[in-house]
């Protein structure tokens, strides 16, 4: 014989479960039926390879509730950091594919890894089935405010005396690319102080005088840019990075005027040699961050979740609620951009391990 | 510039003191507190959780709540440490030193009420320093630069010396052991893999956690276990603890100057370096508690200034931490990088603008943060009691609850399944090191350190090579670099005065 107790309970109990089931139906009947039946009323495991708090973190806890309502599924952020990401980054590649999970994956950085010998990072271009680029990281020099560099005329008049003195986060990274190959391109002399914790502990090491430069993605020192606490002297790319006022004037690197064809004679490179190193390096750090999922997942999987990430991102609210701003591109252009870096990769190679060799020894 | 920092602290107290506002910071520091005893997730894992929830919100409410966020979680770590030997965070780990012997003497009442107090305290010390620095948060911050950090670290370090009276050689080598297992993963500056084996696990090094999770809660209970000892306090009954909470509160009066000093050690000195964190703060005023007392012999076996000194540096170190969040967008722990990206999600940009065109928004931050340390603390005060019944738990309830909490905690930590067999295998290690009377903390204080140290003189030194460094004109390292020495050779001098004495009597 059931007692009330038990009676209650088996009550509670079965409205809970009721509840639950009545919000995955919801979510379900949100997404509808069609391919993406297969992650509707599920929870997506969306790997961030980096620590809480940083960029990626940041960027995916922003998409979160914007995807999960496109998609009437959960996503629960993992954040999986170590190795500069590879970890993360394997994590991704090595899950089964069934669209359960995604992630986010800085492509620049794999690209490098791949052409400085890191065995165990994934391959760029077949690890992943790419879904859609969320943005791109366009870099700039930028001087301290109290530095006498304060032109590119200053730094080039100033590279001819001495090695100009850069800060760096780590060996290996994007902006140590960034910086030795458009040193190269320049035919100036750089010094890496390599092992700042981040953008801001080598951004003050420029503020205080302790060394010449910093290179970091505009938009990441943007605040230090308009605080007047950082000086962009140099825009690594082919075009404007933006219209910010700051840039107004900021020579270019890339293009038929930039610096770089100016350069041509002083580096001792043919002025096809030069510009088949600096479209390397414009394509790497085009290629941008993505969001991927393990290779081979099901056609009809591939093109819901890559819709459902296209129009999410294409939203305004999403665009007016993200701390950077995005540069989308849909999966086919995206995954092309990727292609395309890592063919025209190969002339990058030799500068950067010859840098990484100065450094170490 | 002072007559608006007045008017914006005003303003930004307030805000903070209306209805509803002050609902968001109080349910933040409930949240935080209730998480901080679940293993795996941390301050900076709810903050993470929270932000999506928040992200239609606005940006008032939004600083309200994290600013109880941040403040919930610090204080309860050093409960665990005192009732279990397990310090939940990094800076409690100097509060078990004499708060965990103070519990295994049945006095767990009165350490967590002087933790309390002496965390309440700490805060709002730190809470006085962060609005008088308001006006200079950026000359300040700019004064710390690689050698300055190295310095400080160093300082840390020596702290070593002082809390391994009687056992300096073995102290000695659990140090270097420690830096050993610091110096494993990436070379900070060249990215070369060192003692790696091979094995991606070992890329970023050995973790804190795990390593903290085995040399003391896992060993703790195992030797608990082994020496047969039925209950922690060695009691079964609540009645049977001695001591109250008023005892250890009154206790920081009682050593006001202490709690003052080591308040501003934990602001002023460390709180404003990032990166530096709440853990070099905690030993410094450990170390600090040791060397200026004239009765040096009962630290370690439960005396009450070992407990007020760390607890009111960790506190007070909050303020100061938000020093260069606010100036400069310098994440100083994994925590400070959350509320960071939180506040830029909603269009709060912290530097030149924020501190001067948003100044009542910053008080804002500052007297969440405020009110959420005393929250805590008034809360783990009417907590006592039960919190002291569980040093009565025999150990057959509470060895598999603490050995499944360490597992958890330590797979939490970085999702890696390794991480809860290095809990494990420092488990073993912090057993035997226990038996045989090896100290623990000065390997934890090595493994902390050693990468931070490692880096900053490389910088340091390459700084000098390249004619960028000139010691002699940077007045904070020459400061810190003297207190380092003296901190040094206090001990050398203090055992030779003491030598002397003996000699003429």
């Amino acid at each position: 014989m059931l007692s009330r107790r038990h009676l209650l309970a088996g009550l509670g109990a079965g409205v809970a479960i009721a509840a639950v089931a009545g919000v995955r139906l919801r979510r379900a009947s949100t997404a509808g039926a069609g391919p993406c039946a297969a992650v509707a009323g599920r929870t997506i495991r969306w790997i961030v390879p980096n620590a809480a708090g940083g960029g990626y973190d940041t960027e995916s806890r922003m998409l979160q509730p914007f995807l999960e309502r496109r998609l009437g599924a959960e996503i629960a952020a993992a954040n999986v950091p170590g190795a500069g990401g590879i970890i993360g980054a394997r994590a991704i590649a090595e899950a089964r594919p069934d669209g359960l999970t995604l992630g986010i994956v800085g492509m620049p950085g794999l690209l490098l890894a791949a052409l400085t010998g890191t065995a165990e990072a994934p391959d760029p271009v077949r690890a992943f089935s790419v879904l859609a680029r969320l943005g791109r990281s366009w870099h700039v020099w930028a001087s301290g405010a109290s530095s006498r560099l304060k032109t590119i005329g200053d730094l080039l008049e100033e590279g001819r005396r001495r090695a100009l003195i850069f800060a760096v986060n780590e060996v290996g990274s994007a902006n140590m690319a960034s910086i030795t190959v458009t040193a190269d391109l320049l035919g100036v002399d750089v010094e890496l102080v390599a092992g700042f914790a981040g953008t801001r502990p080598a951004s003050m090491a420029a503020l205080r005088g302790d060394v010449d430069l910093v290179c970091f993605d505009f938009e990441t020192i943007r605040d230090l840019v308009e605080g007047s606490d950082l000086r962009p002297v140099l825009q690594v790319s082919a075009s404007p990075i933006s219209r910010h006022v700051a840039l107004e004037g900021v020579p270019l690197l890339g293009g038929p005027d930039g610096m770089a064809a100016r350069r041509a004679g002083l580096s001792g490179r043919s002025e096809a040699d030069t510009q088949e190193l600096a479209a390397a390096l414009f394509a790497v750090m085009g290629s941008g961050r993505l969001v991927v999922a393990p290779p081979g997942l099901d056609p009809g999987v591939f093109r819901c979740l890559s819709l459902a990430l296209h129009e999410t991102l294409a939203c305004r609210d999403v665009q007016a609620a993200a701390a950077r701003p995005l540069d989308v591109a849909a999966a086919e252009a995206a995954l092309a951009d990727v292609r395309a870096a890592s063919a025209a990769a190969p002339p990058l190679q030799p500068v950067l391990i010859d840098a990484m060799r100065r450094v170490r020894h | 510039m002072i007559e608006s920092v007045v008017q914006s602290a005003w303003e930004g107290l307030r805000l903070v003191a209306s209805w509803p506002n002050i609902v968001y910071p109080v349910t933040g520091t409930l949240m935080a507190m209730a998480v901080a005893f679940l293993p795996g997730i941390s301050d900076a894992t709810l903050m993470t959780l929270m932000i999506p929830l928040t992200l239609s919100w606005d940006p008032l409410p939004v600083v309200l709540l994290y600013g109880g966020l941040v403040g919930g979680a610090t204080f309860m770590g050093s409960i665990t440490a005192i009732l279990f030997n397990v310090p939940g965070t990094g800076p409690s780990a100097a509060t078990l030193i004499d708060g965990y012997p103070m519990a295994q003497q049945g006095r767990a009442k009165t350490a967590i009420g002087c933790a309390a107090m002496a965390s309440a305290g700490g805060s709002t010390v730190g809470i006085l320093v962060l609005i008088a620095l308001v006006p200079l948060m950026r000359q300040a911050i700019l004064a710390f630069g690689p050698p300055e950090l190295l310095v400080l670290m160093v300082w840390g370090l020596t702290t070593i010396a002082v809390v391994s009276r009687g056992a300096v050689i073995r102290a000695l080598i659990a140090m270097g052991l420690g830096l050993l297992l610091a110096f494993v993963g990436h070379d900070p500056r060249t990215a070369e893999l060192r003692f790696t084996f091979n094995t991606m696990y070992l890329w970023d090094g050995i973790g804190l956690v795990p390593v903290v999770l085995g040399l003391f809660s896992i060993a703790e209970v195992t030797d608990l276990g082994v020496s047969g000892r039925h209950t922690i306090s060695g009691r079964t009954r609540l009645d049977e603890l001695t001591g109250s909470a008023l005892e250890g509160a009154r206790a920081v009066f009682q050593h006001f100057g202490l709690f003052l000093r080591s308040s501003l050690i934990g602001t002023a000195v460390v709180g404003i370096i990032p990166g530096v964190g709440g853990t070099v703060a905690s030993f410094l005023a450990y170390g600090h508690a040791v060397q200026t007392s004239r009765d040096r012999d009962s630290f370690g076996h439960g005396d009450i200034r070992g407990v007020i000194a760390p607890e009111s540096a960790h506190d007070a170190k909050d303020g100061g931490a938000l020093v260069p969040v606010l100036a400069f967008g310098i994440p100083g722990s994994e925590g400070t990088a959350v509320l960071m990206a939180a506040l830029m999600l909603h269009g709060i940009v912290p530097g030149r603008a924020l501190m001067t065109e948003q100044l009542p928004l910053v008080f804002v931050i500052i007297w969440s943060l405020f009110l959420s340390n005393w929250i805590t603390s008034i809360v783990g005060l009417l907590l006592v009691s039960p919190l002291s019944r569980l040093t009565t738990l025999r150990m057959h309830v509470l060895a598999p609850v603490v050995f499944a909490l360490a597992a958890v905690g330590a797979f939490a930590y970085r999702q890696r399944i390794e991480d809860a067999l290095v809990a494990f295998a420092f488990g073993g290690i912090g057993y035997l090191m226990k038996k045989h009377r090896w100290p623990r903390i000065p390997l934890v204080v090595a493994l902390l350190l050693g990468g931070g140290i490692e880096l900053n003189l490389h910088i340091t030194s390459q700084l000098h090579e390249l004619g960028r460094l000139n010691i002699w004109t940077r007045p904070v390292f020459m400061v810190i670099g003297l207190l380092t020495l003296t901190s040094l050779s206090l001990p050398f001098a203090q055992e030779i005065r003491a030598h002397h004495a003996r000699r003429r009597s």
